[in-house]
């Protein structure tokens, strides 16, 4: 019963790349490829989500036909304490790094054996260095700061210089990869998304819940008893940082994300759509939804 | 850090008002605002790798800071520093001025609001006001590496505390100092650290 439904899923599969312009031998070897995922336990399609299924076959699909490259993208933390009142910032590759070696050690070969031109670029994101509270208790000062993530990123690539000697394989963070601009578009979606919970109703319940859900990780994070407005600032700022990756993000066709299951993600698979109001630090995007695949470590 | 530059914010729809625009109030810019000329060559006197700009979180500061921050073809990280954000009002934060003096008949200009303390109304306590000012500044002098300028991107009042915290070590004269007139919007004010 189950092979029928797989069967099935994958006429279905093969069906719409033809419909979206591939031609067959492309929609079959896309196919197969997405079948070996599965058989090696890459999560983005446990889940059974028919849209990321197909888009992650199209971009697949679109490689294969030379239109594309396929570009992961997996933000990781700093080595941070578990609290910030009891150490400073580590030098090691912290809690989140290690399961994206496992993921890229699964995918990168897979892109290789059938030939897909891919990217992988590891973020870390050093995106607290502007909140002075935390810099101060976790580091002695901005330079420091950055100077143990960049330690951090050493250490990753020692311990996976398997990865990152290949072409396209990086780790950086995204102070660098963005050169200053990620803040500017982090604040700017800050803005965006204190104007949307005035008018949805549904936005302004899920982000208290968060507020309210995270006090006790944001008050490691800061040091400090935390107000419910200090949460919610929290709860807007780590909402703002996915949806201004995702809209980054947006401006290639093939991107697929690689992060940790979180309620930000959210921000990803239901974008805010950008009308006039536009920022001179955001890409061009064609289409401001397009969904982006995302695989859930 | 040896030079903190203080810097209003632009101009606010709470500034046309004369409203109280308090610490616990988060308003944006007016749009379509340009920094003056005159404001902008003093800031490029300065390299523009010496400088690290600061803000204190609230969308007035924020919004300005951009700005500054794409006109200066600045690159680096910007510091959110939450001590620097004006006085907290509680009840009074929004209040238009003319709503102010009917509640305190004794204030002739908004400057006065600093000689007032209601406490029973949220309204931040001058003392504690101050002891901010100086855990922020003391935050800025430990991050920012000695050759760096700090370019603080505040508000009207967090601007006198500064004033008057790197200037006076007593009480009441820094209380003067908060009375003094309000710098304007996008008005530049310099400050050489470590000397009283």
């Amino acid at each position: 019963m189950r092979e029928e439904v797989t069967m099935a899923k994958a006429k279905t599969l093969v069906g719409y790349l033809r419909s979206r312009g591939l031609d067959d031998g492309v929609a079959v070897r896309v196919q197969q490829i997405l079948e070996e995922w599965r058989r090696r336990g890459i999560p983005l399609w446990e889940q059974e989500n028919k849209r990321d299924d197909q888009r992650a076959a199209l971009i697949l699909g679109q490689t294969l036909s030379g239109e594309e490259l396929v570009r992961f993208f997996a933000p990781v933390c700093p080595d941070y304490p578990d609290d910030s009142r009891a150490a400073q910032l580590g030098l090691g590759l912290g809690e989140t790094i290690p399961p994206v070696f496992s993921l890229m050690r699964s995918v990168i070969p897979l892109m290789e054996e059938w030939k897909v031109p891919y990217s992988f670029t590891v973020l870390l994101a050093d995106t607290e260095i502007d909140l002075s509270e935390v810099v101060a208790l976790l580091a002695n000062s901005v330079e420091d700061f950055l100077g143990r993530c960049s330690k951090t990123v050493t250490a990753a690539q020692e311990v996976a210089s398997d990865l990152f000697c290949k072409s396209g394989v990086q780790i950086v963070p995204f102070s660098k990869y963005f050169s200053g601009q990620w803040h500017p578009m982090q604040y700017f979606w800050e803005g965006i998304a204190r104007e949307k919970k005035e008018e949805d109703s549904a936005f302004n319940s899920f982000l208290c819940e968060l507020a309210g859900f995270r006090t006790g990780k944001y008050e490691k994070q800061l040091g400090r008893r935390c107000t419910p407005e200090d949460c919610f600032r929290m709860a807007i700022r780590h909402y703002a940082q996915y949806h201004a990756l995702g809209y980054w993000m947006r401006q290639y066709q093939g991107a697929i994300l690689v992060n940790k299951d979180s309620p930000n993600l959210r921000a990803i698979r239901r974008p805010f759509v950008l009308g006039e109001k536009k920022h001179p630090s955001l890409p061009e995007i064609l289409d401001q939804q397009s969904r982006i695949p995302i695989i859930v470590l | 850090m040896g030079i903190l530059l203080a810097i209003r914010h632009l101009e606010t729809q709470d500034n046309r008002e004369q409203r109280f625009s308090s610490g616990d109030r988060d308003v944006s810019i007016l749009p379509g605002q340009h920094f003056a000329g005159n404001m902008m060559a003093t800031l490029r006197k300065f390299r523009k790798e010496e400088l690290i700009i600061v803000h204190t979180g609230l969308r007035r500061s924020i919004e300005t800071t951009v700005l500054l921050m794409r006109l200066l073809g600045y690159l680096r990280n910007p510091l959110v520093v939450s001590q620097f954000r004006e006085r907290f009002g509680g009840e009074l934060a929004g209040l238009r001025f003319s709503e102010l003096q009917q509640l305190f008949p004794e204030l002739r200009s908004p400057n006065q609001l600093w000689g007032i303390e209601a406490p029973e109304m949220g309204l931040e306590s001058v003392a504690t006001f101050l002891a901010r000012i100086e855990e922020g500044i003391t935050q800025v002098a430990r991050l920012v590496p000695a050759p760096c300028i700090a370019i603080v991107v505040a508000h009207a009042g967090s601007i006198k505390g500064i004033k008057a915290v790197l200037t006076e070590k007593e009480v009441d004269t820094r209380k003067q100092i908060l009375c003094e007139s309000t710098p304007q919007n996008q008005e530049v004010v310099q400050f050489q650290c470590g000397r009283r």
